[in-house]
């Protein structure tokens, strides 16, 4: 039905109460982020499009291929379907060594126990951890790794088989912070590599705007806005997109512990040194929560304070987004009684401060 | 924690497990004491102990096999799929570890004697006879087993992560390799447990037994039925038979148990 | 119980006392080693003459008898309304061996003398039992006889016919022996099934596969018209003589007395007709 090289896929799905209808498309080589919150059904559509739940309406095709259609009543095996299915919490075979995990696929479609470990073995250099699996007397179990190593281990499991589709579901929530920080990086090497489509689902928006092209957002089971990274977070259409996504976007350079915005003069503290080689771009993130207005120059600890010009207030529920012309653009999301305290009017101007520790950075 | 810390700690909890010890332990420790040892070698050395020692371990290792072979798929179903009346079959299944096993026998004779609703086919179309025979003996035995088998493979099948079996079967893995290379080792611990349970249950087995098989020396006396009968005439030979039942199925469980039922 | 007189941690004893309350609980009367836990039998007067009977007596009686021994329980204590009479069957063999081994029993009906003098000799009757009843053998077939068994000798000589006997040392066991013998024949040992008890051993034939059996004539008749019943040749079969006897030491032996009393009356006897037993020889 669709033109498209890559994903297409309309459907719907129920689970007990709960109807979850979307479409979306996605290219060769890139990738969609589903974002939403808990329980909005992202998982569900994920476990829909690897065959593991029936949809009730709609259609998935990849590549042209009719992989399900509610209506024709084509229904291709979860075995067939060539997606990769990365889980939350890693979901290795406890019995099977990481090797002959990597391996899992490539054996279950025909190779030969020593191709696929020759393979799962190339597999495990990429993520750094082929010398982990020979170590030793015995073959290195899963039970051996830590989170980040099992996360790695299921990643590779999926690509090894090179799918079509490669379908992430929460694949950093269930790590610590500095883990999932340095998983993000590699996952997106990886995904940078990939040749397929790619389907991640995450609640965290950093994630989607580390990692996806476009973000769908999913709330209470239907797609309320679908864009590139920037269009989403420039114009969120919903109280709970401009909740999530609704954030400051700076583009820079790294400098050690600053980033150097590309738009402007000013430089940006962090509170911990980037591990981006320096001049290379980087993408600092801050949300407008973390922004604080001021009305005379704050004498805080906070190192990123610049006067700015209002040029928009815009009224949500229970809050209002100050939109900041100065140096460079800025959000920032106060609350009506800090409005009214600050006589903030477009036009007027004020001071805003972001600590350090507010700023996410990484590599763009 | 450590034996000490039970008993500082959880006296009461102690307390009621070493009575739970002790129940078991001294009826047990009652045939040790009351065994005849220095004719044992005698009392056991007789054709008719040898053929029901002999008998006994063929009929109850191929009712345990016969549990695995059948037990596996109907765990399987009830497990993993949803089928109308599926918790009527399973209270079916179950309902043998209920029924006293003398009438488990009569509903064998109801089912497979030459009268019997199939039994009474099978023998018109092939002259085909269960009752008074080995087979019988197994088929008997395979009864009283197979709700243990089924019971513990199935919960072993409900507590596994079946989203593994969801992993494997998006790496490519056909419904077969799922099953023999993810699902059966979850499972093999439960698996272990269950053929042991039904292959004791098997040894053990009297009452259905005497009733569908009878109780023909070399054919269908297994080690109970002798035991039973001896009692009257050999008390001597009862207890040192019992004695024997008791120190295989001891060592098999143990075995058993270190290797596979204690996951560590 | 006794076994248990370990180091005295107080776990232990404990333990022992509520393991033996259980064991007791789980039994209908007192083991005979503690004739207390059951007192309370007895006369309720300790006058001579008419006496007003109570309590409980168990009655441990051949498998054989199950049928008319029930009557005349339910008869008995209507006779004697204080009083309860358990029954208990079972080869007689069995039931001598559970008396013996402590199994509560105020009075016992064997059905042979030997049963009866394994008791004796333990100490646990005081005369070798009353003669009450005789039984005979004969064999039971499918009914309409297909086989055509006629004889002892017909029953060893068809070979492909499954044969239900009491186990070998139950008095049935013994008498078929005896009545095989008399025949001069002998059947194969793998074509006979050991029944634990007579009733047992004609449930081979009129519910199971087997395809005869050698019962008392009780049983048959009891069986209806699920078996065929064969006659043998009149002294081939032996004569079972069943015994009644009071266990020494229980705890309500005027009760005891009394239900023998009533089995060795006219009504007692006519009831035993009724259910084909023959008059004590």
């Amino acid at each position: 039905m669709s033109a498209t090289e890559g994903l297409a896929a309309r459907l719907v799905v129920e689970v007990g109460t709960l109807e979850i209808r979307a479409g979306f498309e996605v290219q060769r080589g890139e990738v969609l982020a589903l974002l939403g919150p808990n329980g909005a059904g992202k998982t569900t559509i994920l476990r829909a499009m690897a065959g593991l739940q029936p949809i009730t309406e709609g259609e998935i095709t990849v590549g042209g291929v009719v992989l399900e259609d509610a209506e024709g009543e084509v229904f291709v095996e979860p075995d067939r379907r060539r997606v990769g299915l990365v889980p939350q919490d890693h979901v290795l075979f406890p019995n099977l060594s990481v090797l002959d995990n990597v391996g899992f696929g490539l054996r279950s479609r025909g190779s030969s126990t020593s191709e696929a470990r020759a393979v799962a073995r190339g597999w495990l250099e990429r993520v750094g951890l082929a010398g982990l699996a020979d170590k030793g007397q015995r073959e290195l179990s899963p039970r051996d790794l830590s989170g980040g190593q099992s996360q790695r281990v299921a990643l590779v499991r999926a690509l090894a088989t090179e799918p079509d589709l490669l379908l992430l579901d929460e694949p950093l929530s269930a790590l610590d912070v500095s883990t999932r920080a340095a998983l993000r990086r590699e996952l997106r090497a990886h995904l940078e590599a990939f040749r397929g489509c790619t389907v991640l689902v995450s609640h965290d928006p950093i994630d989607a705007l580390a990692l996806a092209d476009r973000i769908a957002v999913i709330e209470d089971g239907s797609i309320t806005q679908e864009g590139t990274v920037g269009e989403v977070s420039a114009r969120p259409r919903t109280p709970y997109v401009a909740d999530l996504v609704g954030v400051n976007l700076l583009h820079g350079r790294s400098a050690g512990a600053v980033v150097d915005l590309d738009d402007s003069r000013e430089a940006l503290a962090l509170a911990d040194e980037l591990d981006v080689a320096a001049g290379e771009p980087v993408l600092a993130v801050i949300r407008p929560r973390s922004v604080s207005l001021h009305r005379q120059r704050p004498d805080t600890s906070a190192r990123n304070s610049w006067e700015f010009t209002v040029a928009a207030l815009d009224m949500l529920a229970g809050h209002v987004r100050a939109r900041l012309a100065g140096p460079f653009d800025l959000v920032a999301e106060v609350t009506p009684a800090a409005v009214e305290d600050l006589q903030l009017r477009e036009g007027s101007p004020v001071w805003a401060s972001v600590k350090a520790t507010e700023v996410t950075a990484f590599a763009e | 924690m450590t034996s000490s810390t039970l008993l500082r700690r959880r006296p009461l909890t102690a307390l009621l497990a070493a009575f739970a010890v002790a129940f078991f332990a001294i009826p047990l420790l009652a045939l040790l004491v009351r065994a005849p040892w220095s004719s044992l070698p005698e009392n056991l050395g007789t054709a008719e102990a040898r053929d029901a020692l002999r008998l006994s371990l063929v009929t109850s290792c191929s009712a345990a096999a016969l549990s695995v072979v059948f037990g596996l798929p109907l765990a399987w179903c009830l497990a993993r799929v949803e089928f109308p009346g599926r918790s009527l079959v399973r209270g079916l299944v179950l309902l043998p570890l209920v029924l006293p096993p003398v009438v488990g026998g009569v509903a064998l004779l109801g089912a497979f004697s030459r009268q019997g609703l199939v039994g009474a086919r099978l023998y018109d179309l092939f002259g085909f006879q269960l009752t008074f025979t080995t087979a019988g003996a197994v088929m008997a035995e395979t009864f009283v087993a197979l709700p243990f088998f089924v019971i513990t493979v199935e919960a072993g099948l409900r507590s596994m992560d079946r989203r593994t079996e969801e992993i494997a079967a998006t790496l490519g893995a056909d419904p077969r390799t799922v099953f023999r290379r993810v699902t059966l080792p979850a499972i093999a611990p439960s698996l272990v447990a269950g053929t042991v349970l039904a292959w004791a249950r098997a040894l053990g087995e009297f009452g259905a037994t005497v009733t569908f098989a009878g109780n023909i020396v070399g054919r269908t006396q297994t080690l109970p039925l002798a035991v039973y009968l001896q009692l009257e005439s050999n008390p001597e030979v009862a207890v040192a038979l019992s004695l024997v039942l008791m120190v295989v199925s001891l060592v098999v469980i143990v075995a058993l148990r270190d290797r596979w039922l204690v996951s560590s | 119980m006794q076994g248990c007189n370990g180091p005295g941690s107080c776990v232990k004893g404990v333990a022992t006392v509520l393991l033996a309350g259980l064991l007791l609980w789980g039994t209908t009367g007192c083991s005979s080693g503690d004739p207390s836990a059951e007192a309370t039998g007895g006369p309720a007067a300790g006058s001579d003459g008419e006496v007003e009977l109570t309590g409980t007596i168990t009655v441990s009686a051949a498998s054989s008898l199950s049928e008319a021994f029930a009557d005349l329980a339910a008869e008995f204590s209507r006779l004697h309304p204080g009083v309860e009479a358990v029954t208990n069957f079972g080869s007689s063999a069995r039931l001598a061996a559970q008396v013996r081994g402590g199994a509560p029993a105020d009075l016992v009906a064997f059905a042979d003398l030997a049963s009866v003098q394994v008791l004796a000799e333990a100490g646990l009757v005081d005369t070798d039992g009353e003669p009450f009843a005789t039984n005979e053998l004969v064999i039971v077939t499918k009914p309409g006889n297909p086989l055509g068994i006629d004889s002892p000798a017909a029953l060893a000589g068809a070979t492909d016919a499954i044969v239900s006997l009491c186990a070998a040392e139950a008095p049935c066991g013994i008498y078929s022996a005896e009545l095989l013998e008399r025949a001069g024949v002998s059947i194969a040992s793998d074509r006979v099934t050991r029944a634990q008890n007579a009733t047992a051993t004609l449930g081979a034939v009129s519910e199971g596969d087997a395809d005869a059996a050698i019962v008392y004539r009780t049983d048959a008749m009891a069986a209806g018209d699920r078996v065929e019943v064969i006659e043998v040749t009149p002294g081939d079969s032996p004569t079972a003589e069943y015994v009644i006897a009071a266990v020494s030491g229980s705890a309500n032996e005027p009760a005891a007395r009394a239900f023998i009393d009533f089995v060795l009356s006219d009504r007692g006897r006519a009831v035993l007709a009724e259910a084909g037993f023959g008059p004590p020889s």
